[in-house]
């Protein structure tokens, strides 16, 4: 991960700097510092937290602890690993306080930018966009029915592809802990998701339902039984 | 992608899933919006609190100097207390009564009387000394006493939440504004500004403080400090009230 933290660009002030001259009393280095990862920060918030606005507090509830909190910062960590620590956290208190709705369908992915840059690639191929559009949307509703600490140690590791040993500084637990929670979680995804990773060759069976658990791929046909 | 290596297939097959469902881009112009007014706040907030005259002296002599204040106010109610206990006839409540009423308009020292009952039955039941009820809050307030505190610790994940919000109404309430300034006097190292509630609290088994910051929007930062570490040694959000 190579961040401005390490390797900042001309005369651009690293992370480090811009935390430090915000604990100085530097009017605009926190706004400086927060919108250089504002972007990540956004996309672990919002598959932390599953929907958009839930995302949005979680968001400027971490954005308003680390600016109170910045002197606390001792540097054993890098700066945007400290960052995704506070925002994380938020995010995950928000949930355990249950003051969050409770967890809708993404809403049509109109704010879900990635969806719009994933499926661009196949813009002139319509049915190749719904079934990507439609398998992101499964595995988001998948993985909203985990635990909230399994979903953060799956955002953080398997979404956005930080090392378990960074992940573990941000979660505040260990390694461990972090590969137990990506594995109990991926092994209950597999389980719902189960048709959408079978082998190559696999014949689609139509649409899944659009609400509640993911079904079996073959379903009994005729009456139920008694 | 540490962890892609060595995974069984299905596993494997569900980590490549989350890969591809991962979101790319900005945040949407609203939220962008929204974050960038809260900074702003948040900015101002600051700068005020660096401008305001209260500044000019450090946080820690401000708090020492309350602190001061605080335990001048409260031996002079005990003072009065005893002076009128004993130079008043009994059945003169209503002298000692309006002294006292007096004394806690003026002063940020009489809210210890009313930690542990109520401050209108400390206040009209003077039948039985004067003495004994005077002693008792200074007593209290020299060293607030860890029975009524709310007890928490910083890795308690579960109910930490509830707690809070169950005692943040103690932030607020005038009495225990005041009991907290006598915790904040004996407990060294932690300077929680001026805009902060506190509540006296036990955080991991020892004396502490509960810091309720300004909220923000919809949002409230609460610190966990155990005296004498500077540092919170955690830091809940929760909802504003």
């Amino acid at each position: 991960m190579t961040t401005p933290d390490d390797h900042p660009r001309g005369d651009e002030r690293s992370d480090r700097e811009l935390l430090q001259a915000h604990v100085d009393g530097d009017a605009a280095a926190f706004g400086e510092l927060f919108a250089r990862h504002r972007d990540r920060l956004w996309a672990v918030a919002l598959r932390t937290m599953g929907h958009p606005e839930d995302a949005a507090d979680g968001l400027q509830d971490g954005m308003i602890a680390a600016f109170r909190r910045a002197g606390s910062y001792r540097g054993d960590a890098a700066v945007t690993t400290w960052l995704h620590r506070v925002v994380v956290n938020a995010c995950l208190d928000r949930m355990r306080s249950a003051k969050i709705r409770r967890f809708e369908a993404l809403p049509d992915d109109v704010e879900d930018r990635g969806t719009v840059v994933a499926t661009a690639v196949h813009d002139d191929q319509p049915e190749a966009v719904a079934e990507d559009a439609e398998r992101r949307r499964r595995v988001l509703d998948a993985l909203a029915t985990l635990p909230a600490e399994q979903r953060a140690a799956l955002v953080l590791v398997d979404m956005e592809g930080y090392p378990v040993a960074e992940v573990a500084e941000m979660l505040g637990c260990a390694e461990g802990t972090v590969k137990s929670r990506c594995s109990r979680g991926r092994t209950k995804l597999a389980q719902l998701l189960a048709d959408l990773h079978h082998p190559a060759g696999d014949p689609p069976h139509g649409n899944p339902p659009p609400d509640g658990p993911v079904q079996p791929s073959v379903r009994p046909r005729g009456p139920p039984a008694p | 992608m540490t962890e892609s290596s060595g995974l069984p297939p299905e596993q494997e097959a569900v980590r490549r899933l989350l890969a591809e469902a991962r979101h790319d881009g900005p945040p949407p112009p609203e939220v962008v919006s929204r974050l960038d007014d809260t900074l702003a706040d948040l900015v101002a907030e600051r700068a005020d609190a660096d401008t305001s005259p209260g500044r000019v002296v450090d946080i820690g002599s401000r708090r020492r100097r309350i602190a001061g204040i605080g335990l001048l106010a409260a031996a002079s109610v005990v003072v009065a207390g005893v002076a009128i206990g004993q130079v008043l006839p009994r059945g003169g409540g209503d002298a000692s009564d309006s002294s006292a009423g007096s004394a806690s308009d003026s002063s940020l020292a009489e809210a210890p009387t009313s930690e542990d009952d109520g401050g209108a039955e400390s206040g009209t039941d003077l039948d039985g000394g004067a003495d004994s009820q005077a002693r008792e809050p200074q007593e209290s307030f020299l060293s607030p006493g860890l029975a009524d505190r709310p007890t928490l610790f910083s890795d308690d994940d579960e109910d930490i939440i509830g707690q809070l919000v169950e005692i943040r109404p103690d932030a607020t309430d005038a009495r225990q504004r005041l009991r907290s300034l006598a915790a904040l006097r004996s407990c060294e190292g932690v300077e929680p500004g001026r805009s902060a509630a506190l509540v006296a609290a036990t955080v991991d088994g020892e004396s502490g403080l509960v810091v309720f910051r300004p909220p923000v929007g919809e949002a409230q930062d609460v610190e966990l400090y155990v005296c004498g570490d500077p540092e919170p040694v955690r830091t809940v959000t929760l909802p504003s009230p």
